[in-house]
């Protein structure tokens, strides 16, 4: 019998530490513990419905994957035929897009998103990627490149050059003629040559 | 029947009993809750790849990779070619490039796996957060300090609603580790333009979904714009093609009507 009531004793004791352990991990309601298992759902609801999602696998398709690429040869609606090689840049890749404020705000973010791992926020290159070994680029600011027409520029940005790889996928045109209008800025000392009065407006954010 | 002991039995009885009841009744309420379920979820992919390197030490924006957030419900994984434009000079002879380099020779995708999930039946936008100025880490966590990317909100209807209600206390306003597009703005101001005027719901009146139907692109939302494109005294050709440029939102509380965001 005092065997038994023994038993007992230790049996509710580990039931209450871990009792305890199991309440303050909830209701602390911070992480207490990470997983690598998928979250648990205990009432999944509609939580995971058999359709196509974005990026995900597909088994219908041959390559399995469920986003699907444009046939070949396919064209944009709306695209621009613009240069094939950085000889016909020049006559074909036209700049038609107006000086605005906003769109230098918008060719600045885009710039210090997209261009300043390798050429820095100045353009002038060694930015933080070239630090851990990737080709220095050439400055934006050298007298070369400001005598570059901005369909060059153009074309450097959409097919890439050297080892610098193309753009086009991550700058849609509009953004790319952005980012060639505020070079021309970085080029002119922070105001644009056909807008000297006004530099861009969108100030440099510091890191927070 | 009824010994000595059957009072004390009777009472043991029906006090585990209520304890057990109360046990599985409390559990199951906290138990069911993604603060405990999704919070934590910290799945390893199948190459480390660290955020803490990528972008807190080398300052690479969010949006140099997730190039998709600003224009589309989703925020993309980028393509293997993504990783190539560096790492093709960075690194190249490292094992762990060697499985991105196979995927980027052969074509086959990387099967990254996916941390933050929200239920299929939430028709949840990238893009209106973003180009309302909502950095990512308001629902991301501080993702450029993590090795492992570790889901750190619940991401629960009642955690959004707790935000879309009183915005001004969990919104992070856009940070440049993000990338993200605060139009004429500085992010002083942006920081300041996150005061929200509390919805009139009280009286009865719903706020209406400013655009409920999933029409975002096709609507043409940027001429709705605070920073609207001034577009005086241009000719037509250059007013069209303005037309695509991505500008942030007007800075609102959201919808907190179901149809928004169920429909």
């Amino acid at each position: 019998m005092s065997n038994n009531k023994r038993k007992f004793g230790f049996w509710s004791a580990l039931f209450l530490v871990l009792f305890a352990i199991f309440w303050v991990g909830l209701l602390s309601g911070n992480i207490l513990w990470t997983s690598d298992t998928p979250p648990l759902e205990i009432i999944s609801d509609m939580d995971n419905q058999p359709k196509v999602k974005a990026q995900a696998a597909s088994n219908f398709f041959a390559d399995g994957k469920a986003t699907r690429e444009p046939v070949e040869y396919t064209v944009p609606r709306n695209g621009t035929k613009y240069a094939t090689s950085l000889d016909d840049a020049d006559t074909k890749n036209i700049n038609t897009i107006p000086v605005t404020p906003e769109v230098l705000a918008r060719g600045k973010n885009r710039f210090e998103t997209m261009c300043t791992p390798c050429h820095n926020y100045d353009g002038k290159g060694n930015g933080l990627v070239v630090q851990k070994g990737f080709a220095n680029p050439p400055s934006l600011v050298r007298p070369e490149a400001v005598a570059y027409t901005d369909g060059k520029i153009f074309h450097v940005i959409s097919a890439g050059q050297n080892i610098m790889s193309s753009y086009a996928d991550k700058l849609s045109e509009l953004d790319r003629w952005c980012v060639v209008h505020y070079v021309r800025v970085l080029q002119n000392g922070g105001t644009h040559p056909k807008m000297a009065s006004a530099a861009p407006t969108s100030a440099p954010i510091k890191q927070q | 029947m009824f010994t000595a002991k059957t009072n004390q039995k009777s009472k043991t009885t029906i006090l585990a009993g209520l304890a057990l009841l109360g046990f599985v009744s409390l559990s199951s309420y906290f138990g069911f809750n993604n603060d405990v379920t999704d919070v934590g979820y910290r799945p390893e992919q199948p190459i480390p790849f660290s955020h803490k390197i990528h972008a807190g030490e080398l300052e690479i924006k969010c949006m140099y990779c997730h190039t998709s957030v600003e224009k589309s419900k989703h925020s993309s994984v980028p393509a293997t070619s993504t990783c190539m434009n560096c790492h093709i000079a960075v690194k190249a002879e490292s094992p762990k490039i060697a499985k991105v380099k196979e995927s980027w020779e052969t074509g086959k995708p990387i099967e990254w796996r996916k941390v933050h999930k929200l239920p299929d039946y939430v028709n949840f936008s990238h893009a209106r957060h973003i180009r309302a100025r909502v950095d990512c880490a308001s629902c991301h966590g501080e993702v450029e300090k993590m090795g492992v990317v570790t889901q750190v909100k619940p991401l629960s209807m009642g955690w959004c609603l707790d935000c879309h209600r009183n915005p001004q206390e969990y919104v992070v306003p856009a940070r440049q580790i993000s990338g993200i597009f605060t139009g004429l703005e500085s992010n002083e101001d942006v920081a300041k333009m996150i005061k929200y005027e509390k919805p009139t719901v009280g009286e009865g009146k719903w706020i209406p979904a400013p655009n409920s139907n999933c029409t975002y692109e096709a609507s043409g939302e940027y001429q709705h714009v605070v920073g609207k494109v001034k577009t005086d005294g241009m000719d037509a050709v250059q007013k069209a093609s303005l037309a695509g440029l991505v500008m942030p939102k007007k800075i609102a509380l959201g919808p907190e009507n179901c149809g928004a965001c169920h429909y």
